[in-house]
C-alpha cells in the first residue's frame, strides 16, 4: 500500500493583484509548515500553480485528496472566503464561476476523463475586489488571507481523516 | 446582413476577437482584433541586450523558447557573433521539439474539436473502432477492450455534467462529418496525447535547464557545460535519454498524429476549398545544418510566395518588413503610417469604443495588433508557408512528403491552399522534424567526440568591445510562423526593439492600403450552418493555431447560474 498524497494547489497570476490570491495562500502555508500550528498532514504537498492551466495535470498523480485555492466570482463582499466540495463544487464550476474558470474546469474535467481525478476535491475561493495589474492584494483580500490559509489547512486534514492540530 | 461575433474566453495567452458579417449564410467581411496591450517593447528599453532574452522570452508561456531565440539571434546579428557548432545543434534540438510537442498539442488539444464530435463517440462500436484504428495505423492501443474502456470513461465524464474542456464544443453540430467510431477514435487519442506531450518535453529541459522558458541560452551560444568529463554536462547518458525520448516522440507523430490527421482530412475534404485568404506566404527559414547565419544551410528553406504561384521562391529581406497602425491601437510620430522595426514606435492610442462593447463596427482602429506587411503586402505564416515555400524549393524531404500526403487523399497541391491545408502541413512538418532530430542529436553526438567543447563565442561579451552604435535583427520560424525581432544598441544599452510575431503576421487589422490580414481574408466565403454556433470559423482561426486565445463568447445571464455556497 502506497502512502496517502494530498496536494494542496494555489492557481492564479501574481501579476494581477487579487488574482494571485491563491498563490499568495501558497506562499503563507509554505512559510508557516514548520510551526506547530502550520503543520500539514505527512504526505501533503504545497504547489503553485500559477497559470499552467493543463499543464499541471500531472501533479495529481497519485494524489488522494486535493485542495484548489483560488480567486472565485462567488457574487459577495471582497474578500468573502468559500469552501466547496463535491456537488457544490461541480456547480461552481458548470457555471464557470472562477476567476481561472476555464483553467480549473479543465484541470479537473481532463483529470475525470483520464481517470485521475483524486477522491477528494476542495476548492478554498476567495472573492477578488480588484483582478487589473499590479503585485499586491488589496486590503480586503489581504484581510482575508488568515482566513483562506486556515481552510486550506482545515481541508487538507479532512483528505487525510483528521482534525488539524 | 448578420454580424457575428467571437471574443475570447481565456485570459492566459491573450485575447482575440473576430467580428464577421454574413450574408445568405456565407461570411461576406471579416475583423481580427488583439484586445490586450503587450508593450514588452517598452520594458525591454534601456536595458542591457544580453539580458534582452530573458524578458523577451516571456511574451508567451506556450510558444516558450522562441523569443528567447529570436532575441539572442537579434544581438549576435548585431555584434556579428557566429554561434559554435555545439550551440547550433544544441539550438536545433530545442526548438526542434518544441515543435514536435507543440503541433501535436495543437492538433489534439487545441483544433480536434472543431472537426471530432465528443458526443458522438458515445455511440461509437468499440470493435468498429477498433478495426478503424487497425487498418490506418499500426499503434498497439487499438484494441475493442481498450476503446470500450474509453467509451465507458466517456460516458462517465458526460454524466457528470463537468465537461471540462469540453464544455464549450458545439456537440451535434450539422458541420461534424466523421462517424461514431472515428470521433472515438480521436478522443482516446486526445488523453493518450495528454501523457504523451509531458513526456517528450522533457528534452527541453534536459537541454535548457527547465520547461517552459528553457534558461541556458547566452548571447554568443549556450550556457551549459559539454565537457563530457564533467557531471554537470550533457553526458552521454543524458545523450542517450534524449535519443529514447525522441524515438517515444517519433512513434507517436508516425502512428497516431499523422493517420488521425490524414483519417479526420479524408471526411473533410470539402476544407479543402475554404479558408485560403490571401495567398502570400512568408518563411524566414530556420534549422541551420551548416553556417548558422546562412539561409542556404537552413533544413527548412528562407523564401517568399505570391499569389499561390509556385513556379516562383522569391527572397526575403529584413529591410522589407514594415509594421502599419492604420487601423491598429498606436500612432505613429509625424504623418507615418509604417515603419520598419528598427524606426518601429510603441504609442498605444486606444480608439475602440468603450468597453464592454458588442461590436467594434463603425470604429476605424480596431486592434492592439500592428499590421506588418512586405513590400506593402500582407503575407500568411506559419507550418503551411514553411511547407510551401520548402515544396516550391524543392527541399526534397518537404517534397516527398507533401505528394506522399496529396497522394493519400487524392487531391492535388491546390488543395494546401485551404483550412485543411494548414492541418495536413502542420502534421507533414511535425513529421519532417521529429526524424531531423535524431540527426541533429548524431551531430551533436559526433561533433562532441571530435573533441569540439565550444559552446559560446563570448569575444565579445564584454560591452566595452562594442560600437557604440549597433543594429540587429534575429529571425526563427517558431510553430506559429515567422519570429522576427529587430534591436537597436547605443553605449551597451536597448535604445529600440521591436517583435513581430506570427500571430501579429497572421492576426493583422487591415492596413493603410485596405489590405485585410491573413485571418480576416481567410474567413471570407465561410458557410455557417448555423451562426449563433459558428464552428466553421473557429475551424479557420485554429487552422492558423492562433497564439491568442480564441473561443466564443458565451454571456452568462446576470448572476449565473444559481450557486449555493457555504460561507466560512
Amino acid at each position: 500500500m502506497t502512502a496517502r498524497r494530498g496536494l494542496i494547489l494555489g492557481i492564479g497570476n501574481l501579476l494581477l493583484q487579487d488574482e494571485g490570491v491563491g498563490v499568495h495562500v501558497i506562499q503563507a502555508l509554505a512559510r508557516a509548515a514548520g510551526t506547530p500550528e502550520g503543520a500539514l498532514p505527512p504526505g501533503t504537498e504545497t504547489v503553485d500553480g500559477g497559470t499552467l492551466g493543463l499543464d499541471l495535470l500531472p501533479l495529481l498523480d497519485g494524489v488522494d485528496g486535493l485542495v484548489l485555492v483560488d480567486a472565485a466570482q462567488l457574487g459577495r463582499e471582497p474578500g468573502t472566503v468559500a469552501v466547496l466540495r463535491g456537488d457544490e463544487l461541480a456547480r461552481v464550476l458548470g457555471g464557470h464561476v472562477s476567476a481561472h474558470q476555464v483553467g480549473v474546469a479543465d484541470l479537473l474535467g481532463a483529470a475525470r476523463l483520464a481517470g485521475a481525478l483524486p477522491g477528494r476535491v476542495s476548492l478554498v475561493a476567495i472573492q477578488p475586489a480588484v483582478v487589473a495589474p499590479g503585485l499586491a492584494l488589496t486590503p480586503e483580500v489581504a484581510a482575508a488571507l488568515p482566513a483562506a490559509v486556515a481552510a486550506a489547512r482545515a481541508e487538507a486534514w479532512a483528505h487525510a481523516g483528521a482534525d488539524a492540530p | 446582413m448578420a454580424r457575428v461575433v467571437v471574443d475570447p474566453i481565456t485570459r492566459i495567452e491573450g485575447h482575440l476577437r473576430i467580428e464577421v458579417e454574413t450574408k445568405g449564410g456565407i461570411v461576406t467581411d471579416a475583423w481580427s482584433s488583439g484586445t490586450m496591450f503587450r508593450g514588452l517593447e517598452l520594458i525591454l528599453k534601456g536595458r542591457d541586450p544580453r539580458d534582452a532574452w530573458v524578458f523577451a522570452q516571456r511574451a508567451c508561456g506556450v510558444c516558450t523558447t522562441v523569443h528567447a531565440l529570436a532575441s539572442v539571434r537579434a544581438v549576435e546579428n548585431a555584434l556579428g557573433l557566429v554561434i559554435p557548432t555545439n550551440a547550433r545543434l544544441i539550438r536545433n534540438l530545442i526548438a526542434g521539439i518544441q515543435y514536435v510537442q507543440d503541433h501535436v498539442i495543437h492538433f489534439y488539444h487545441l483544433h480536434a474539436l472543431d472537426w471530432v464530435d465528443v458526443v458522438s463517440a458515445l455511440s461509437a462500436d468499440p470493435a468498429r473502432t477498433s478495426d478503424l484504428a487497425q487498418s490506418i495505423s499500426a499503434w498497439p492501443l487499438s484494441s475493442a477492450v481498450y476503446f470500450k474502456g474509453v467509451r465507458d470513461r466517456l460516458q462517465a465524464f458526460v454524466d457528470s455534467g463537468q465537461l471540462g474542456p469540453f464544455a464549450n464544443g458545439y456537440w451535434g453540430h450539422p458541420a461534424y462529418a466523421l462517424p461514431p467510431e472515428a470521433n472515438l477514435l480521436a478522443v482516446a487519442h486526445y488523453l493518450q496525447a495528454l501523457d504523451w506531450q509531458r513526456d517528450v518535453i522533457k528534452i527541453q529541459a534536459i537541454l535548457g535547464g527547465k520547461n517552459p522558458h528553457p534558461q541556458t541560452y547566452v548571447v554568443g551560444g549556450m550556457a551549459m557545460g559539454v565537457d563530457p568529463n564533467s557531471p554537470t554536462a550533457l553526458t552521454v547518458r543524458r545523450l542517450s535519454e534524449i535519443a529514447e525520448l525522441t524515438a517515444r516522440a517519433r512513434d507517436f507523430v508516425e502512428q497516431v498524429y499523422v493517420p488521425d490527421v490524414l483519417a479526420v482530412a479524408g471526411f473533410y475534404k470539402d476544407w479543402a476549398g475554404h479558408g485560403a485568404g490571401i495567398g502570400n506566404y512568408l518563411s524566414y527559414g530556420d534549422f541551420p545544418e551548416g553556417a548558422p547565419d546562412d539561409p542556404r544551410s537552413f533544413y527548412l528553406p528562407r523564401g517568399r510566395i505570391l499569389g499561390r504561384d509556385l513556379s516562383k521562391v522569391l527572397p526575403v529581406d529584413q529591410a522589407s518588413v514594415a509594421e502599419s497602425v492604420a487601423h491598429s491601437w498606436y500612432t505613429y510620430e509625424g504623418d507615418e503610417t509604417a515603419l520598419h522595426p528598427w524606426k518601429g514606435q510603441t504609442n498605444p492610442k486606444y480608439g475602440g469604443p468603450k468597453p464592454p462593447f458588442d461590436t467594434l463596427e463603425g470604429s476605424a482602429t480596431y486592434s492592439w495588433l500592428k499590421a506588418p506587411r512586405y513590400e506593402d503586402q500582407p503575407m500568411e505564416v506559419g507550418p503551411l508557408a514553411r511547407m510551401l515555400v520548402a515544396y516550391a524549393s524543392g527541399q526534397a524531404d518537404v517534397k516527398t512528403a507533401v505528394d506522399d500526403a496529396l497522394g493519400a487523399l487524392g487531391v492535388g497541391p491546390e488543395a494546401l491552399f485551404s483550412t485543411l491545408g494548414r492541418v495536413a502541413a502542420r502534421a507533414i512538418e511535425t513529421s519532417l522534424l521529429v526524424n531531423r532530430l535524431g540527426v541533429w542529436q548524431r551531430d551533436l553526438e559526433a561533433n562532441l567526440k571530435t573533441g569540439d567543447l565550444a559552446i559560446a563565442d563570448t569575444s565579445r561579451w564584454d560591452p566595452t568591445s562594442w560600437p557604440d552604435h549597433a543594429e540587429g535583427w534575429g529571425f526563427e520560424e517558431a510553430p506559429r510562423g515567422s519570429l522576427g525581432h529587430w534591436i537597436v544598441i547605443d553605449k551597451g544599452s536597448i535604445t529600440n526593439y521591436q517583435m513581430v510575431v506570427p500571430s501579429t503576421w497572421n492576426g493583422s487589422p487591415r492596413d493603410a492600403a485596405g489590405h485585410r490580414g491573413a485571418w480576416e481574408e481567410a474567413l471570407i466565403g465561410t458557410p455557417l450552418a448555423d451562426p449563433e454556433r459558428p464552428v466553421e470559423i473557429l475551424r479557420t482561426i485554429h487552422s492558423f493555431d492562433p497564439c491568442l486565445a480564441c473561443a466564443v463568447h458565451v454571456h452568462d445571464p446576470a448572476g449565473g447560474p444559481g450557486v449555493t455556497v457555504s460561507v466560512v
